[in-house]
């Protein structure tokens, strides 16, 4: 018990950074799947590029003379740049993979979705290294660095993990509430006959909702690299489905339902990988997941939707 | 539905035959529209289904039964460059495992309609349960003979399809396909995190898989004192199984029961509407998937020895669907064609130069297939041949040296055709991978131009990937391998979106 208490306040962190990773991850899921009712695997691989691209400006900004730029900086440049190219990866993969298909039979997107995947991450291992990358320790952040919080001690790259999702977040509610083209959003994902009768262009919608989603994953991944230091080409595989299993968990097709889902599979990771046996990390997500659709197939914040004729 | 006009003046006088009262038109006419196959495929399509089936099963028996005496003759290993059989046998086998579950998750997804995505999971729990029944594992070792442990693992596995079914069956569409494919991740998963399981009676933790490392040294099948023990036996023994299949199957599938299954798939309420128990058409078909998943998965893991938890992850079920989907969802032959294509065509990537030559011959028809034979054609091929001969020698009178020309994939006689057009600069590995990148923005642009800038842009993407292919593709056949995989899904299913044998449905809103 004592060591149960001991822990608590670290393994509260850790969940907490984990969650956020994955929350970040299940929008872009969530979102996709609110509007196209399409379960984009390759969403997983967006945002192993996103570590990849933040790698790229990292190791350009930070040559071997030390680094060009304030760290602070460099960080922003990292996040911002990999979203951007996050952003054009995933609309281009809409446009070349998905849009096709729009009218094919369910299961056509899907077998094409995994083919992206596969593509996207043998493009990197071909031409980047199959070998794990590092951000390496302290090059960003000092070893050091953090904020005490009572016994507690928190390293300065959770925070910022942290922050930055409460931050993409803010931003995200934003956009989804407060715009038109949010308006246009939740009109298509309420039902997209009707919005395009209304004179909502469906297709751009389409465009703009997998340009956020795959932003905020480019985001993850560069987030990702900065608390665990090593991406490797195959990280998007198991981190896509755990994303993929808190956007479910949470409701697909709901957003804060997804940052729920998020929260609380990276709780469950954390706590398992303390309190059980690490080698049960992986296995928790789907624990939940099977627990939480047989009890509530909708999701936690999910409504159930009455079949239509 | 299709937006083509239908108005009764322009409308053909449909045939007697093709008239059925009560339904569409459109759908009426899908017969006749599909006779109307032209061209060269057309003709063969149409000759080979007027072969009555008999026939056809036959000669594709005798076909298989023959394959594997014909490679084992010399002139055959010698073409293939091969010294021993074993190998084409072992992929052979291979095949006919993989055809039984493709034809085992056809039940389910393509005859009910059910998108099962936890299907390698009864694969799996198969297996370990014939490791369980059939090893040193427990105890001192349970060795219980095949003709009593196939039956039961296939009945045990049917059992728990039918469980693990009736758990999820309330679910629709995709939040089954999640929720399947949430119990296939957690049984990979939980095989390789069970080594250190506490029971409460017993005071020390027990070892469930052996993680990761898996299970070895199964017993071999043995029937009737008769052990199965090479690969050659395997193969005959997966044959007599894949028979064995297909007949159950085909008859399921022309029985009452098929036809309930197509009209669920079709529409799930008016079937129930109509008096069919929907709820058991679902688990039966789980439990049948499950059954046919559980006899390939036991004999697999005879015929290999042992079980590893990574045969039974998301790659293999991706394969699977790869299978199924390429063949044509509902088709049994197309099932085992997907099948033919996915085992052996990794294999056939292994060698470079056969390799080589399937991406060249295999880029030349695709762009005859889709420039069709025209001016066009010519012009795209002339240019881009033309263009790099020219760049050749232009880079060679400005810069000499620069060119190496020698591509590193050895090989074919392409090779010596390659070398003579391509420019290789002594630094490929690094220009390879900005080819790469760029060959796929050519193609990418090739797509999305419409104007005539389109076929120059083409031609482009043509140099730069037979750049691509000579300085990195060719010299990394393991990435290789998945690229083409992925890169045959996407383009197959943009194409082709009912696989090569499916029926494209008529969806009527």
């Amino acid at each position: 018990m004592e060591q149960f208490l001991a822990q608590l306040p670290q393994t509260i962190v850790n969940g907490l950074t984990l969650g956020s990773v994955y929350a970040l991850i299940a929008l872009g899921y969530s979102m996709v799947y609110g509007i196209l009712k399409l379960l984009n695997f390759a969403h997983g691989d967006v945002y192993m590029i996103g570590a990849y691209i933040g790698y790229a400006v990292l190791i350009t900004l930070i040559p071997a003379g030390g680094p060009l730029l304030p760290t602070a900086l460099i960080i922003v440049a990292m996040l911002i740049l990999a979203m951007i190219g996050c952003a054009i990866l995933g609309v281009a993969i809409e446009r070349f993979a998905y849009r096709p298909l729009r009218n094919a039979p369910r299961i056509a997107p899907l077998i094409s979705a995994l083919g992206v995947s596969f593509i996207l991450q043998n493009l990197i291992q071909l031409t980047v290294s199959p070998r794990p990358l590092s951000y390496g320790s302290g090059t960003l952040i000092p070893v050091d660095a953090g904020i005490t919080l009572g016994d507690t001690r928190i390293h300065m790259a959770r925070v910022l993990v942290i922050g930055t999702t409460v931050l993409l977040m803010i931003a995200l509610t934003y956009i989804v509430r407060g715009t038109r083209i949010g308006r246009a959003m939740r009109a298509v994902a309420i039902d997209l006959d009707a919005a395009a009768m209304m004179g909502v262009d469906v297709d751009r919608v389409i465009v703009v909702t997998f340009l956020i989603g795959s932003a905020l994953a480019g985001g993850a991944g560069v987030l990702v690299g900065i608390v665990f230091l090593s991406i490797q080409h195959t990280m998007g595989f198991l981190a896509g489905l755990k994303g993929f299993t808190a956007s479910v968990v949470g409701g697909i097709g709901n957003i804060p339902g997804a940052v729920l889902g998020g929260l609380l599979i990276g709780m469950a990771e954390a706590f398992a990988s303390v309190y059980i046996s690490v080698t049960f990390k992986d296995a928790i997500a789907f624990v939940i997941l099977v627990i939480v659709l047989l009890i509530k197939p909708s999701g936690l914040l999910g409504r159930a939707v009455a079949q239509k004729v | 539905m299709d937006t083509e006009q239908l108005s009764p003046e322009n409308l053909p006088e449909p045939a007697p035959e093709d008239l059925h009262i009560g339904s569409d038109e459109w759908v009426a006419q899908a017969g006749r529209r599909q006779r109307q196959r032209t061209g060269l495929s057309g003709a063969i399509a149409n000759r080979w289904e007027s072969i009555p089936a008999i026939w056809r099963i036959g000669a594709a028996a005798i076909l298989l039964i023959v394959a594997p005496l014909v490679t084992d003759t010399a002139p055959v290993l010698s073409m293939l460059g091969i010294s021993n059989n074993d190998f084409i046998i072992r992929i052979g086998a291979t095949f006919l495992a993989f055809s039984i579950l493709a034809i085992g998750l056809n039940v389910v997804v393509g005859y009910a309609g059910l998108l099962d995505l936890g299907y390698v999971a009864f694969f799996g729990i198969a297996g370990y349960a014939y490791a369980y029944i059939a090893s040193d594992f427990i105890g001192d070792g349970v060795h219980v003979p095949a003709i009593i442990s196939v039956p039961l693992i296939v009945i045990f596995t049917a059992l728990v399809g039918w469980f693990l079914g009736s758990l999820s069956i309330r679910l629709q569409g995709d939040y089954l396909a999640i929720v399947t494919l949430g119990f296939g991740l957690l049984f990979f998963q939980l095989t390789i995190a069970l080594t250190r399981v506490n029971f409460f009676w017993l005071d020390r933790p027990v070892d469930l898989t052996r993680g990761p490392n898996g299970i070895n040294n199964l017993d071999e099948i043995a029937l009737f004192g008769y052990e199965f023990k090479s690969n050659l036996e395997y193969y005959f023994l997966f044959l007599v199984l894949l028979g064995l299949v297909v007949l159950v199957v085909h008859h399921l599938n022309q029985s009452r029961l098929g036809r309930a299954w197509r009209a669920m798939r079709e529409d799930e309420l008016a079937a129930e509407v109509m008096g069919m128990p929907t709820r058991n058409l679902k688990l039966l078909a789980f439990a049948i998937g499950a059954a046919i998943a559980a006899l390939a998965g036991t004999v697999f893991a005879a015929w290999q020895g042992n079980v590893v938890p990574i045969r039974y992850n998301v790659l293999a079920l991706i394969n699977l669907y790869a299978m199924i989907v390429l063949g044509g969802l509902g088709s049994l032959s197309g099932a085992v064609i997907g099948a033919f294509i996915f085992t052996s065509l990794p294999e056939v990537l292994r060698n470079v130069e056969a390799a080589g030559f399937l991406f060249y011959v295999g880029g030349l028809i695709g762009l005859v297939w889709w420039l069709k034979p025209s001016r066009r054609l010519v012009a795209v091929l002339g240019g881009t041949i033309g263009g790099g001969l020219l760049l050749k020698f232009g880079i060679n009178m400005i810069w000499p040296g620069f060119d190496i020309g020698v591509v590193p994939a050895k090989g074919s006689f392409l090779n010596q055709w390659v070398q003579s057009w391509l420019i290789i600069p002594s630094d490929f590995q690094t220009i390879g991978n900005i080819a790469i990148a760029a060959a796929i923005l050519a193609v990418f642009l090739t797509l999305s131009i419409k104007n005539s800038w389109r076929w120059a842009s083409l031609g482009v993407a043509i140099y730069l990937l037979a750049f691509a292919w000579e300085t990195r593709l060719a010299t990394e056949p393991a990435v290789t391998r998945i690229l083409v995989l992925g890169t045959t899904l996407v383009v197959l299913m943009i194409t082709r979106p009912q696989g090569l044998l499916g029926k494209l449905r008529v969806s009527i809103v």
